[in-house]
């Protein structure tokens, strides 16, 4: 095996000299020298993959990549959407459950203020019944004591008519001037004139 | 030598590629330097032998190469 | 005893009727029509530009933001050549460059997998022809992008490192224009060239060196025979290995070359 490398190395150096180096057009080259035809076929097949590859491949990838790049962004934007949407029926929500609150408070504050007023309503009308009460008590008062006075007045008249009568002797009451003459004292009571001591509320 | 600029690399100066890139890169660089000096002044060496018919201008041309060669990868690679 | 006797035998017997594999093994021509000689490694070419087409075509075809499974497998390689390679190496600008490194990442993939495919075992690549091509086109693109962005005269001012005494500065430009216009495309080509033709050479060594072993008459080299065979099974997937790591420093150097073009003038 070794004398097999080692006549493989010799051989590898000795075929710079011109026997089979492989290279050039007939084969006889060095390793290094080109061959013609070769050379052409090895310039068109790159030429041909390169043009592929600027025509129609990297355009297609870059685009995909481009298309990509937006579908990302695209799907962070929607979730952002998504979520500012779902900040904005928050929001809502929240403001509504204020506004509610805020309505409900409103309502129970008029209740209150309302029933404050019922009752201030109430109480003037209790009131305003009770002053009214008060009034005909005092208005039936007032005639009950004006008809008490003028029956007082006729039965003190007749009496002391008949007072008078049986201390004068005769009848005075179909008298015109006895009549005057119990008005005229009773008018004089109660002007003031005769002090009464006894007689009064 | 007048005070060196520190942007020197092929790319700029600011390096951010990874590693085994960066290392593929760089070795291949330095290689072509490495035989770039000796062969382009010894071919001058060996040219100015052949016009004054002197014999010690190649070797020194390949050394002076090497030299330079090791100067240019270290002014362009070897500084921080 | 027996075995250094038949080692010894094999070695001298091997010298008179063994031939391994040389560089000629490579130049296999089939029809010569005079004004062209076709040779199989063209023909392997047709194959392999109907395939990179295929590839390209059926990966990207109706390509849809949710990738169907061919197209899944298509985005891989070229996501990694995209990311990986491209926007590495070149920067900001570097879609203007995709189909250019791309093309050229399959091209020499796939030339370089020849070498490992079934009824082909031969691998383009290995033709310096090939590397040849695949160089001059990154050549033209990197010194094209370099004089549009810098100007005739700036480009070769900016092959220049700043930071140079003046005297310097003529030495410095001729090893550096030395680097840009001859040692860069012939380390890039002669990089995937040797490798190929050495990595399909050692398998020949292999493969050829069993075969022979297979039909001596000696029953111990018919054993060895199995060795050999391995060996190259061995070597065949640790080439796979190194096909595709050549394909991807040939399309990463051919990103730096027109990365380091394009860069900013420092």
């Amino acid at each position: 095996m070794l004398a097999h490398v080692t006549t493989l190395a010799g051989r590898l150096v000795a075929s710079g000299g011109g026997e089979g180096g492989g290279g050039g057009n007939d084969g006889t080259g060095l390793p290094i020298l080109p061959h013609t035809g070769e050379l052409i076929f090895g310039i068109i097949a790159i030429g041909i993959i390169l043009f592929v590859a600027w025509k129609k491949v990297v355009p297609a990838m870059e685009q995909m990549y481009a298309e990509r790049t937006a579908a990302i962004e695209g799907g962070m934007k929607q979730a952002e959407e998504a979520q500012a949407a779902a900040a904005a029926a928050k929001e809502q929500y929240e403001s509504q459950l204020a506004q509610a609150r805020a309505e409900a408070s409103q309502i129970r504050e008029n209740a209150r203020a309302e029933g404050a007023q019922i009752v201030a309503e109430m109480r003037e009308q209790a009131n305003a019944e009770a002053g009214r009460i008060t009034e005909n008590a005092t208005k039936q008062i007032a005639a009950e004591r004006q008809q008490a006075s003028a029956s007082l007045r006729s039965e003190v008249g007749r009496l002391s008519t008949d007072l008078a009568s049986k201390i004068v002797g005769e009848s005075l009451h179909d008298e015109v001037r006895s009549k005057g003459t119990v008005d005229r004292f009773l008018a004089e009571l109660e002007s003031g004139q005769i002090r009464p001591e006894k007689v009064g509320n | 030598m007048s005070p060196a600029s520190p942007n020197l690399t092929p790319s700029g100066g600011k390096d951010e590629r990874s590693g085994f890139s960066r290392g593929s890169d760089l070795a291949a660089q330095i290689v072509s330097y490495l035989i770039a000096g000796p062969l382009t002044f010894g071919a001058i060496g060996w040219g100015l032998d052949a016009l004054l018919s002197t014999h010690f201008l190649r070797p020194i041309g390949i050394i002076v190469g090497v030299a330079l060669s090791m100067y240019v990868i270290w002014l362009r690679y070897g500084r921080p | 005893m027996s075995l250094s006797a038949a080692l010894t035998s094999g070695a001298v017997v091997t010298a008179d009727e063994f031939t391994g594999p040389s560089p000629a093994d490579f130049y296999q021509p089939m029809w010569d029509f005079g004004w062209i000689e076709i040779t199989r490694p063209m023909l392997v070419l047709v194959l392999v530009t109907i395939l990179a087409c295929w590839i390209m075509l059926a990966g990207s075809r109706n390509a849809s933001v949710v990738p169907s499974k061919g197209q899944f497998y298509f985005e891989q390689i070229y996501d990694f050549v995209r990311g990986g390679i491209a926007r590495d190496m070149i920067g900001p600008n570097y879609k203007k460059y995709l189909p250019l490194i791309f093309g050229l990442f399959l091209f020499v993939l796939l030339s370089n997998l020849m070498a490992s495919t079934p009824f082909v075992q031969n691998p383009p690549s290995a033709r310096i022809a090939v590397p040849i091509a695949a160089t001059a086109v990154v050549y033209i693109a990197y010194h094209y992008v370099g004089f549009k962005k810098h100007g005739f005269l700036g480009y070769f001012k900016f092959m220049v490192p700043a930071g140079l005494a003046p005297a310097m500065v003529p030495v410095i430009f001729l090893l550096e224009a030395a680097t840009f216009f001859l040692i860069r495309p012939l380390t890039l080509a002669l990089r995937l060239f040797g490798n190929m033709f050495a990595g399909h050479m050692l398998i020949l060594v292999f493969v050829l060196g069993g075969e022979f072993l297979l039909f001596h008459d000696n029953w111990l080299f018919k054993l060895f025979s199995v060795g050999a065979f391995g060996m190259g099974f061995l070597m065949q997937i640790f080439e796979i290995l190194i096909q595709a790591l050549q394909a991807y420093v040939f399309a990463l150097l051919a990103a730096s070359y027109i990365g380091t073009a394009e860069a900013d003038e420092h």
